[in-house]
């Protein structure tokens, strides 16, 4: 039986199986993004 | 004409037998429309592998290497709207299709809209999307066959016959659990044949030189930050038109949307999608860079004078004296080149390093001079417009790797081309059956017909996608430049449709009528744009999706009659929105 208060969490709604939230791995994936794109133009100067 | 030999042969049977069949097997047990449409239950490892294959055709193996190897790294840029399109796609389209629990991503618009919205995508989506699956079918084969000399309609055939075989048995989960497997051999092999032509460089020259030779010629700038409408590729048009381009990719079209509605879980899908935009880039840049140093190495081994050999041969009949004079010239300009590069590395660290690298660049323009030559000479003897890049990296996988790679490499680019054309087949089944089959019984009051039945229907419209794209890949040689026809129809339209859903997901007053007349005034000025404007094609994706927006929410607040229609929930009956 469910406490009073509690609904159960929609399954869209859920966290991901880790890092806790959503964000984390969103800003994850961006901050990875911005380090190549800083890679790239540091090998740009280099080669040329 | 180049051959395998018996062990590539059995490397290249047994990698794409041992994929079908594993995948056949696997997926065995399809039994409702459902399961072929959805495939569920899937994890994100192999859901992240086959987004990634579905977007790898064998084209991306062939002609992105060829690319680095005569424009360098710098179309990479094309691919920096994809991880933030992922993010976007994870946090706002999966929940949006999760919640509603559709089968494709049109089904989508009618629970927002109406049947008419719903109608417009599919159809965008399978005139767009049938084109490119012939396409998908064709671009290698004609390259397959001209340079391993086997027959043309038989590569087309065998190749879609395999595909529709595995896709209608298997569904959705075959699909997605023979790309998991193709795109390991294609990651495999991609770092095999990295691996292979650093090995061929020549004795003295590091890894470190050949990227300097490379940057000293121009091949290595990956990144510009001009702001140029007219550059196809610097980083804000890969930025922002990438950002657009990709959004509608993953987030509209059902061969990418069906990959990951496969989920057995919302945070499968969405892991699946953010894996993708995590090795998207690398990925990309890998392979690139191969080409890079494929072209290093052909600055110190004599490279044909054109890669297309049977274009060459062909072209020498009736213009032989231009060809060998040309060739004559292509070998000075390959030792000039040589020793200039030469001169380049001994000059590392010295004064003299500038005005090395100025010879070695001018060297190596005289040198692309005379390819570019070679081309305009061949090309007006054929009357036809040759590629020759897209023969570069096969020319030196066939001349360069051992035995036995050479059916492994194969292997990669016929992996790729399969994985494509079952996400393309299966994906216009879907939306054949439940958009329209399904819709339009729905619509004429017939009672459901059993499971069974509509399963049948699935599989029927998925070998009937299957015939037609084999039909167009064996007709297209008849078109001159029909696959950059095709390519450019294509990113028209997708502006358009990410606009239908840009709308459905964040501008909650419209409705159908004032979005419908949004899209087809978006759809005529892109058109227009095309044909009398110099605009890089990435650009159409914004000003189309833009145009949708922005037309839409005008007429919605210039016809009062309109009324603004309510959020669709999960339980909201198909056209329950009012429009």
């Amino acid at each position: 039986m469910r406490e009073p208060g509690h609904e159960p969490m929609s399954e869209v709604d859920r966290p991901p199986p880790f890092w806790g939230r959503w964000r984390r791995i969103y800003w994850l994936v961006a901050g990875l993004f911005a380090a190549e794109v800083v890679g790239f133009w540091l090998l740009s100067r280099w080669a040329s | 004409m180049n051959r395998l030999a018996a062990l590539d042969w059995i490397v290249l049977s047994g990698t794409i037998a041992t994929i079908v069949l594993y995948g056949a097997w696997r997926s065995r047990g399809v039994r409702d429309v459902d399961s072929f449409v959805r495939g569920d239950a899937l994890r994100w490892p192999t859901i992240g592998l086959s987004i990634m294959a579905t977007q790898a055709s064998a084209i991306t193996f062939i002609s992105t290497p060829g690319q680095g190897f005569a424009d360098g790294m710098r179309f990479v840029q094309f691919y920096f709207g994809l991880p933030l399109a992922m993010i976007v796609v994870s946090a706002v389209f999966v929940p949006a299709y999760h919640r509603l629990k559709v089968r494709t991503a049109y089904e989508y618009l009618e629970h927002r809209f109406d049947a008419r919205v719903r109608l417009l995508g599919g159809v965008l989506f399978l005139l767009g999307r049938g084109l490119a699956t012939g396409i998908t079918i064709y671009a290698p084969s004609i390259i397959l066959s001209q340079i391993l000399g086997w027959p043309l309609q038989a590569t087309i055939w065998a190749m879609g016959i395999v595909v529709i075989v595995y896709t209608v048995l298997g569904g959705t989960r075959a699909v997605s659990i023979t790309q998991k497997q193709q795109m390991i051999v294609m990651l495999a092999g991609l770092g095999v044949a990295a691996i292979v032509v650093i090995l061929r460089l020549p004795e003295g020259v590091s890894v470190g030189g050949a990227v300097k030779i490379a940057g000293a010629v121009g091949r290595m700038d990956i990144i510009s930050f001009g702001l140029d409408l007219t550059s196809r590729y610097n980083f804000w048009s890969g930025l922002l038109g990438g950002f657009f381009l990709q959004l509608s990719y993953f987030g509209t079209d059902q061969s990418q949307v069906q990959r990951y509605l496969g989920g057995s879980s919302v945070a499968e899908s969405r892991l699946g999608l953010l894996f993708n935009g995590i090795f998207k880039v690398p990925m990309q840049f890998l392979i690139l860079f191969i080409g890079v140093m494929v072209f290093v190495f052909y600055v110190f081994s004599r490279p044909p004078a054109y890669f297309d050999q049977p274009a060459m041969a062909q072209a020498s009949a009736g213009h032989g004296a231009e060809i060998a004079a040309l060739t004559a010239r292509h070998d000075q300009a390959f030792e000039a080149r040589r020793d200039a590069a030469l001169g380049f590395l001994a000059a590392r660290g010295t004064p003299g390093e500038d005005a090395a690298r100025e010879t070695l660049h001018a060297a190596s323009t005289r040198f692309d001079d005379v390819r570019r030559d070679t081309k305009q000479v061949i090309d007006h003897a054929l009357d036809a417009k040759t590629n020759d890049n897209d023969y570069v990296f096969l020319s030196f996988v066939l001349a360069h790797l051992p035995i036995g790679l050479v059916g492994l490499l194969i292997a990669v680019i016929l992996c790729a081309a399969m994985s494509a054309i079952a996400s393309g087949l299966i994906s216009l089944g879907a939306t054949t059956t439940v958009d329209f089959y399904l819709r339009l019984r729905q619509h004429l009051g017939r009672p459901a017909a059993s499971s069974r039945h509509d399963l049948r229907v699935s599989q029927t419209a998925t070998i009937a996608w299957g015939l037609v794209a084999i039909g167009f890949a064996s007709a297209a040689s008849l078109f001159a430049n029909l696959i950059e026809a095709v390519n450019i129809l294509g990113s028209i339209f997708y502006g358009t449709i990410l606009g239908l859903f840009i709308v459905a997901f964040f501008v909650r007053r419209v409705t159908a009528t004032p979005v419908l007349i949004g899209a087809i005034v978006a759809q005529a000025l892109v058109v227009i744009l095309f044909v009398a404007s110099s605009l890089s094609y990435l650009w159409y994706n914004v000003i189309g999706c833009a145009a949708v927006v922005l037309v839409a929410l005008v007429i919605q607040a210039v016809v009062p009659a309109t009324r603004p229609a309510p959020r669709a929930t999960p339980t909201d009956p198909p056209g329950a929105a009012p429009s």
